[in-house]
């Protein structure tokens, strides 16, 4: 009915049409039948032909339709086969994919050698690189290119450099051979040399030369401890360059500072070597032992000797265990120009708590009488140098705290047996316990060692030369006997008539007993701390006639003479009276204590003598004076032999005690 | 060297009150030797009643911040210490905004103000007599603005503080001047030579003369005849003496002696060093260590011990009132808050 290839829509239009037709013509059949006619018949044939031949369009259609099916199926069976040829495809691409994917983070991730070459930075290298390698043309904008250049320059540097190690190798070959016959050379020189050496000695000592001396001191200076080694260089330098009369010398027991300082090389060496490669030890350890083996086997080998110097050290640190001292010690001799004293003092370093202690010794040739020569021996000879350095205390803060287990005497024994650890000394060794031991600069202690070098020899001398003028001093007042210098005699009236009756020396238990000394310790001048046992105190007896009598107690001081002696009054007469009762006895302690060695700043060497003068001419002026006081009529006493404008003064009616030595009067501060 | 941590709180002017705040500050302590042999004679509180000054035997002022309500809670600090003369300062005055220092050479008038912001300098100096010679004794009239100053030379100085000139000059004792006192109108002086004068200090001359050493109830022979110490009643009617002679009450226009101040220790004959009126008692100290009290008929109320061994001045914070200041030898000030018994103690 239609095309030969109709299709799908146009089947299903003539499908439905037919259908139609097909319905139209059964109607009218029916409506044929009903009516009644002669075309009935004839109508219902027309009509069965027409319906036939719709069947057969239908047959035809029904077909056309099963051929479209068929053609439609193939259809999709093919388009099915193209659709899983390309999903294979896709497949393959995508697996494809991930793999090159995998490729380039391996090549990212490719880790270069030349990332750990340390090459000359970027604008070094186009300074430096010829323009061949550099090529900044090209390297400028490409980085690879750019490193691969600095890659090839570094390789072009390493050669060159690689070249002239071996050159300077080679000349190292040739300079290590020359030095090896050299010193074959030297090695036959040493022995004649040391011949030589020998038969020089007598005539060194012939000449009085002491350059064999001098050498071995040297030598032995490069065994002493650092503080100790400061000590040795800066009073070397200091007596070369300032001072002829002062000697310096290293002593002690050499062989045993040899193998302490052996000991000590050995000990940092292993404890360097146990940081760093302890499997190292394990095996010297079990060398050792073999070697012990080896040692038992040849009876004694040079292991076992050194074991025994080790215990015989030890056994030394045990027979002191509180300070053990290193074996050298530094022994410094001040000698005198004109007296024959000499001050020698032996400085030892404490090795355990890392300070310097002193102890001195005076030599002299001059005899003088046992009393006054405990002074001069006595041991505040050195103390007080600088204000409160008693010398009783470890400088080193940290020794302090593991000291405070140990009882005083046992410590004071312990200075006793090594010397005192005085603060100056510590100074003139380098050692300054202030700052931090590592944040010092490496010749810092040498910086301080020297600062108060000259200070301290200066103070040191000073100190010996006043205590021998106190020794005199005191031998003197021993045979009740005062003398003084002109100048100072000539600030005083010529006649005395007190005079010292006797001298003694007394304790601080003594002395702190007697009635005028409350006032001193209630002041805190002296305290009973073992501190003011290194003072000296005396009990002079001053008499005016056979009634008055006055006690006077006297501290000389450690630091004397920077600080004047001290004396307190207590005199005797018409009742026992102190400064504490009678203000003239207080003025004339605040005359001797404060105001007279104001006045003498210039004789302090010779102050306890002067004091004593000014007390006895003090003593005269209170005592005639006191007499003025009595009624007319009654017999004076000791009657007033000198001029005094005005008697009494001020509230506390204060007698005259100052002296004018030109209009020969007395008067008032 | 002492170190000193503190705030003080005001130097009032008559008008004004400055406030002056410092932090801390280091001032010089006096040596241990000095506080061995230290004698302080005088003390005088500023106007404002905040500070204390007193004066030794070195010529040194020390200061000390002297709080009158926290006495009770707080010891009075000392702030600064300064040389003021070469020699002893025996008179303090605080007189307003100044304080008077006199001793060795001539009368100073310092500044507080100066004072405590540790800059002190004399804002004038009152030359007296020759530098050598001392004043002992100062006394101020405040109606009239006259200082009186006592002087080694026996003579007595007035200046007028007004223009600070010297108005007067005493002359008649024989020797030098103990102590002053002012009278209604007139000035009562006693000296080394054992008298007491009274003047006219309109017409400088010498109205009266007393001589105690003449009345035998109070003659002590063996301690001398000179008069050390003389103080008035607020009505000036009656006057205090002491010295060689033992301490007795008189009346002034009479000149006699009206009672014998006697004091209970038989043993240690009591020498007055400095005698005074407070309210209807008479309060003194002298060598004994003990704070003497007498009622206005003479008997004696009490002896209060304290820690200055030899009293040399007794000082009241203003106008007779309460805490009495007792300085003497040693380097202590004792206070009494209560005359009753010892106060705080402080040491220089």
């Amino acid at each position: 009915m239609a095309s030969s290839k109709p299709t799908m829509e146009q089947t299903v239009l003539m499908f439905s049409k037919v259908c139609e037709n097909i319905r139209n013509n059964m109607s009218q059949v029916v409506t044929h039948k009903n009516a009644d006619g002669q075309t009935k018949a004839e109508n219902i044939t027309e009509l069965r032909m027409q319906g036939s031949f719709n069947f057969l369009t239908l047959k035809q259609l029904n077909r056309s339709a099963q051929i479209q099916c068929k053609s439609v199926k193939d259809k999709t069976l093919e388009t099915k086969q193209k659709l899983d040829g390309y999903n294979l495809q896709l497949e393959n691409l995508q697996y494809e994919i991930s793999h090159l994917h995998k490729e380039i983070t391996k090549c990212m991730e490719f880790r270069s050698r030349h990332e750990d070459i340390e090459l000359v930075s970027e604008n070094n290298f186009y300074k430096d690189a010829p323009a061949d390698i550099s090529r900044p043309d090209v390297t400028k904008h490409d980085e690879h290119i750019r490193t691969l250049a600095r890659l090839d320059w570094e390789l072009e540097q390493r050669k060159r450099l690689s070249n002239h190690l071996e050159e300077v190798k080679q000349i190292k070959d040739g300079v290590v051979e020359q030095t090896s016959v050299k010193k074959q050379k030297l090695q036959t020189l040493a022995p004649s040399l040391d011949n030589l050496l020998k038969s020089s000695l007598p005539l060194q000592d012939a000449f009085d030369l002491p350059i064999d001396k001098l050498r071995k001191q040297h030598e032995l200076a490069r065994l002493l401890p650092r503080p100790l080694f400061v000590l040795f260089l800066q009073a070397k330098a200091y007596q070369e360059a300032c001072d002829k009369l002062m000697s310096v010398e290293i002593d002690g027991d050499e062989s045993a500072a040899r193998q302490l300082l052996q000991m000590q090389i050995e000990t940092e060496r292993r404890a360097t070597a146990s940081n760093n490669h302890n499997e190292d030890l394990k095996a010297d350890e079990s060398d050792s032992d073999q070697e012990e083996k080896d040692d038992q086997d040849s009876g004694r080998g040079h292991k076992s000797r050194r074991d025994s110097t080790r215990m015989e050290y030890e056994n030394s640190v045990n027979s002191n265990s509180l300070f053990t001292c290193h074996p050298l010690q530094i022994n410094i001799e001040l000698k005198t120009k004109k007296s024959a004293t000499a001050l020698s003092l032996q400085f030892h370093y404490v090795t355990n708590h890392k300070f310097v202690t002193v102890r001195s010794s005076l030599h002299h040739r001059t005899k003088h009488s046992d009393a006054s020569d405990s002074f001069l021996k006595a041991s505040n000879l050195l103390t007080c140098l600088t204000p409160n350095d008693f010398g009783l205390q470890c400088p080193n803060a940290t020794t302090n705290f593991s000291m405070d287990k140990v009882s005083a005497s046992e410590l004071s024994a312990a200075f006793q047996s090594v010397g005192h650890p005085y603060m100056w000394a510590q100074q003139v060794c380098g050692l300054e316990f202030l700052s931090a031991e590592n944040s010092r600069q490496p010749g810092e202690d040498m910086q301080i060692s020297f600062s108060h070098m000259k200070g301290t020899v200066e103070k040191l001398r000073k100190r010996v030369e006043s205590r021998i003028k106190l020794t005199k001093q005191l031998e003197q007042f021993a045979k009740n006997v005062i003398r003084c210098d002109k100048d100072v005699t000539s600030m005083l009236p010529t006649q005395i008539y007190t005079s010292l009756s006797s001298w003694s020396q007394i304790t601080f238990d003594e002395y702190s007993k007697l009635p005028q000394s409350a006032a001193v310790l209630d002041v805190g001048l002296l305290q009973g701390d073992g501190k003011s046992e290194q003072h000296a105190f005396y009990l002079a007896t001053l008499k005016r006639g056979n009634t008055v009598t006055v006690k006077a107690s006297v501290v000389v001081f450690a630091s004397y003479p920077v600080d004047a002696p001290l004396i307190m009054l207590l005199l005797d007469w018409r009742g026992e009276k102190t400064s504490e009762n009678d203000f003239n006895l207080r003025e004339m302690e605040a005359e001797l204590n404060i105001h007279w060695p104001k006045t003498l700043t210039h004789k302090m060497d010779s102050i306890l003598s002067a004091q004593l003068l000014r007390l006895q001419s003090m003593v005269d002026v209170y005592v005639e004076t006191e007499c003025q006081n009595n009624e007319v009529g009654q017999p004076v006493e000791f009657p007033l032999n000198r001029i005094c404008p005005l008697i009494a003064k001020g509230p506390a009616r204060l007698k005259p005690f100052m002296y004018n030595s030109e209009t020969k009067t007395h008067y008032h501060r | 060297m002492g170190g000193y941590f503190g705030l003080f709180v005001a130097v009032s002017d008559e008008t004004n009150i400055y406030k002056f705040l410092f932090c801390f500050r280091f001032t010089l302590k006096m040596e241990q030797r000095h506080l061995l042999h230290c004698t302080v004679y005088s003390s005088a509180v500023s106007a404002c009643g905040e500070f204390l000054a007193v004066g030794n035997n070195f010529g040194d002022v020390s200061v000390l911040d002297f709080n009158l309500k926290s006495l009770s809670s707080s010891k009075p600090k000392l702030i600064n210490c300064f040389s003021a003369h070469i020699g002893p300062v025996y008179a303090l005055l605080g007189i307003n905004n100044t304080l008077i220092s006199a001793g060795l050479g001539p009368v100073l008038i310092w500044n507080w103000k100066d004072i405590v912001s540790f800059d002190p300098k004399p804002v004038h100096k009152l030359e007296a007599c020759g530098p050598k010679a001392s004043i002992t004794c100062l006394c101020y009239d405040k109606k009239h603005g006259l200082l009186f100053a006592g002087i080694e030379d026996s003579s007595i100085m007035i200046w007028d503080l007004s223009n600070l000139s010297c108005c007067k000059k005493l002359t008649g004792h024989t020797q030098y001047i103990h102590d002053i006192c002012l009278l209604s109108d007139s000035l009562a002086s006693a000296s080394e030579d054992g008298l007491v004068k009274i003047w006219d200090t309109h017409n400088n001359k010498c109205t009266k003369t007393i001589k105690p050493s003449n009345w035998n109830e109070l003659k002590r022979p063996s301690l001398g005849s000179w008069i050390g110490c003389v103080a008035s009643d607020s009505s000036t009617e009656w006057i205090v003496l002491g010295g060689g002679p033992a301490p007795a009450l008189w009346h002034t226009r009479s000149t006699s002696m009206a009672l014998p101040l006697n004091s209970s220790n038989e043993a240690q004959s009591f020498i007055p060093f400095t005698l005074h009126f407070y309210g209807d008692e008479i309060v003194g100290g002298g060598n004994d260590s003990m704070l003497h009290r007498w009622t206005s008929n003479g008997e004696q109320k009490a002896a209060v011990p304290c820690a200055i061994s030899n009293i040399f001045s007794i000082n009241f914070a203003s106008e007779n009132s309460l805490p009495a200041i007792l300085t003497g030898t040693g380097h202590k000030i004792q206070l009494f808050t209560n005359l009753g018994y010892e106060g705080p103690c402080i040491s220089l």
